[in-house]
């Protein structure tokens, strides 16, 4: 068996796994951030809970998953004005 | 830039002033951000917060409000203002300084509300915005008898030019004014605006002559009718005349890589992921990339020009005779680009009532994710050829479909209207015509460049996650040795499709499509996507992937296959991300499901009446 035959189911199930895991952040965000937050209470560290199901929303952030709250979602970087 | 050293508790500063004025332009200078700018009243609907840091380094919060007349708010976006202003805001302090921005060129209606803001007693300044226009225009404003009459600094600025906050910012770096002296009490404002005018602007003409000779025409009961018919069927055209050789060029491209990836991987699951799941779906998208810019191109001129609210003044019989307010028009409008900021406009109408019908008809109006779904369609389907010699008959077609969701809107509200009582304190159009502009070239390419990286960017994630989800319901389970049908009829998604199929066999909808409506869910261009997927893996041994889909779809559709999907894709129910938004604006899961299956029912029963019509006509 040659190394593209070895690889090849690896590559798939490393891309199979990207696009779910894209799917659920995009389609899902709701889904997403509620494991997010079980997985946070389950232990799992929060720098790697955050990188994978996306960090806990702020209140009033206008995330638009808790649907309560009326915060324009915009907010731009200083600016900042020489002379 | 450097964000480093930006205070906590910044100087706190509010943007006010009359819709249309400039303060989104003004927000984006001193901010560097990149709100949406039009020239209509009534494009930001909810508070926005920028920040920025002085030359002297004094640190700066600034919110962009809505736009109001007056501060006895009406609508839901005037109350944010008038909240934030009396510091009654319960998420936001009172603003430390209030900065007033008028339109230079129209200060006997601007002054008013400045006026008003005077009454609160805080520290103010005016911005004298628009003031280049307000100079070509013979306007002279003299902005230090203002400043004395007024008792707080007034400056002259120009939002839509590099150097043209300059003198703002120098006078915001300096000593801050105190709070301004409120007037007496029973004040006539607009007697104090008429002894402000005589003190310190002299006006050679209320309307500029051009403008007024331009408006006779345009706003013409009958001949301003024709122009907008006209305007938008060049913009229509346009879309199919100027994009085909970009849309070859990057089918060309898509094709290409299909093709080396398919001659240098071994045929297998990779390559079938690659070529048939992640080419297909995201390229035959991108495909669409030109027409969607060449829309917003016409769409963002028509903006900056000042056509749009002269539009809305001419469609606003049409609009009341249907039972819609007249503040319907600018989410209607806003729905051209997405539905959900269309319904997010819907904040301005007072109405409950006329609220909850504007956000059910908004969505009808094509948004931008839909012009895949109908470019193909049209593509496969409508032959490329001329009619009566100037007209393309796929640009007309198009254009029909534009116009049915617009007929189809004003159907739904007339008999909405029918059904239940009107309002009684019904909210006419109030709308103010701004003055024609130049469109600003940066603004335009601004916006084009905001719409396509949008579009890129859903390509590169949400379109691409899709495809391969697509990819692995489309090839999974394998099916048996002994198997005689397509394998892809074995798989998950083949099974889903046969599932479906009852509930949309009526309406001419074969299992191919009803696999592609699930992803449709989440984008209308998905669905797009979705059927190049299918397409693909069902007839892998072909190469170009672009020419299966073009293929399939005029070798096993009929025409009125075609055009049912094309009615229901007029009213088709909206992507998860409106549903959020509707149910977010309406604070309600009931109306959110009353508008959800509203709009089901009527694009179900416009593809069964277009899909049977079809095919007893066919």
């Amino acid at each position: 068996m040659n190394l593209y035959a070895l690889l090849e189911p690896a590559i798939v199930t490393l891309l199979v796994v990207f696009g779910l895991w894209l799917s659920l952040r995009k389609v899902a965000p709701r889904l997403s951030m509620r494991l997010g937050e079980a997985s946070r209470k389950a232990g799992l560290a929060p720098a790697i809970a955050n990188r994978v199901f996306g960090p806990p929303p702020a209140r009033n952030s206008a995330c638009g998953t808790c649907c309560g709250c009326d915060k324009g979602g915009s907010q731009s970087k200083p600016m900042i004005h020489r002379h | 830039m450097d964000s480093t050293h930006v205070s906590a508790t910044p100087l706190s500063l509010a943007l006010v002033g009359n819709p249309n004025c400039g303060k989104t332009a003004l927000f984006n200078r001193l901010t560097g951000a990149r709100q949406k700018v039009a020239n209509y009243a009534g494009a930001t609907v909810e508070r926005k917060e920028g920040f920025f840091v002085l030359p002297s380094g004094r640190h700066v919060r600034v919110l962009d409000l809505p736009g109001a007349y007056s501060l006895s708010a009406t609508s839901p976006d005037e109350a944010v203002t008038r909240d934030v202003c009396l510091g009654q805001h319960p998420d936001e302090q009172r603003p430390d300084l209030l900065l007033c921005v008028a339109d230079a060129t129209n200060l006997r209606l601007h002054l008013r509300f400045v006026l008003e803001l005077r009454r609160l007693g805080r520290p103010m300044v005016l911005a004298l915005n628009m003031a280049d226009a307000a100079e070509r225009r013979g306007i002279r404003i003299d902005a230090k008898a203002l400043e004395q009459e007024l008792g707080f600094p007034v400056i002259e600025t120009i939002a839509v030019r590099k150097h043209g906050t300059a003198a703002l910012l120098a006078a915001l770096d300096g000593r801050l004014p105190g709070p301004a002296e409120p007037l007496p009490e029973g004040t006539d404002l607009h007697a104090e605006t008429r002894r402000l005018l005589a003190a310190a602007v002299s006006m050679p003409s209320p309307t500029n002559p051009t403008d007024a000779a331009i408006d006779r025409w345009v706003l013409h009961p009958v001949l301003g009718l024709a122009i907008l018919a006209a305007v938008m069927l060049v913009v229509f055209q346009s879309v199919y005349a100027w994009a085909g050789p970009f849309s070859d060029g990057i089918e060309a491209g898509v094709g290409a890589l299909g093709e080396w990836i398919s001659s240098t991987l071994p045929e297998g699951m990779l390559s079938s992921l690659l070529v048939d799941g992640v080419i297909a779906g995201v390229g035959g998208v991108l495909v669409f990339l030109p027409q969607i810019l060449i829309l917003f191109f016409f769409i963002l001129l028509l903006e900056e020009s000042g056509y749009l609210p002269r539009a809305a003044f001419l469609l606003d019989r049409f609009m009341v005779g249907a039972g819609l307010s007249g503040r319907a028009f600018i989410p209607m409008l806003s729905s051209f680009a997405c539905a959900i900021p269309g319904i997010m406009a819907t904040r301005s109408i007072p109405n409950p009532r006329d609220r909850f019908l504007t956000i059910l008809v908004a969505p009808m109006m094509t948004c931008s994710a839909r012009l895949p779904v109908y470019a193909l369609l049209i593509g496969a389907f409508i032959p490329d050829r001329m009619v009566g010699g100037i007209f393309n008959l796929q640009g007309l077609t198009l254009f029909g479909l534009y116009m049915a969701g617009i007929l189809g809107a004003l159907v739904v509200a007339w008999v909405a209207r029918l059904m239940g009582k009107r309002a009684s304190d019904e909210q006419a159009l109030m709308l103010e015509i701004p003055a024609w502009r130049l469109p600003n070239a940066k603004d335009v390419l601004l916006g084009l460049k905001e719409r396509g990286m949008i579009f890129l960017r859903r390509a590169g994630t949400l379109i691409l996650a899709i495809s391969i989800v697509l990819w692995v319901l489309s090839t999974f389970p394998t099916p048996p040795e002994d198997w005689a049908r397509p394998a892809i009829e074995y798989s998950f998604a083949g099974r889903i499709g046969h599932a479906l199929a009852f509930f949309f066999e009526p309406i001419g909808f074969n299992w191919q499509i009803c696999v592609a409506l699930i992803p449709g869910l989440a984008a209308r261009e998905v669905a797009v996507a979705g059927l190049a997927s299918v397409y693909a893996i069902a007839g892998a041994d072909e190469a170009n992937t672009e020419q299966i889909l073009a293929t399939a779809l005029h070798n096993e559709w009929t025409l009125a296959t075609a055009f049912s999907l094309l009615a229901w894709y007029v009213f088709a129910p909206q992507c998860m991300a409106t549903l959020a938004v509707v149910r977010r604006e309406t604070s309600s899961w009931r109306a959110t499901a009353i508008w959800a299956g509203l709009l089901t029912a009527l694009a179900y029963g416009a593809a069964f009446l277009t899909y049977h019509l079809t095919a007893a006509l066919t």
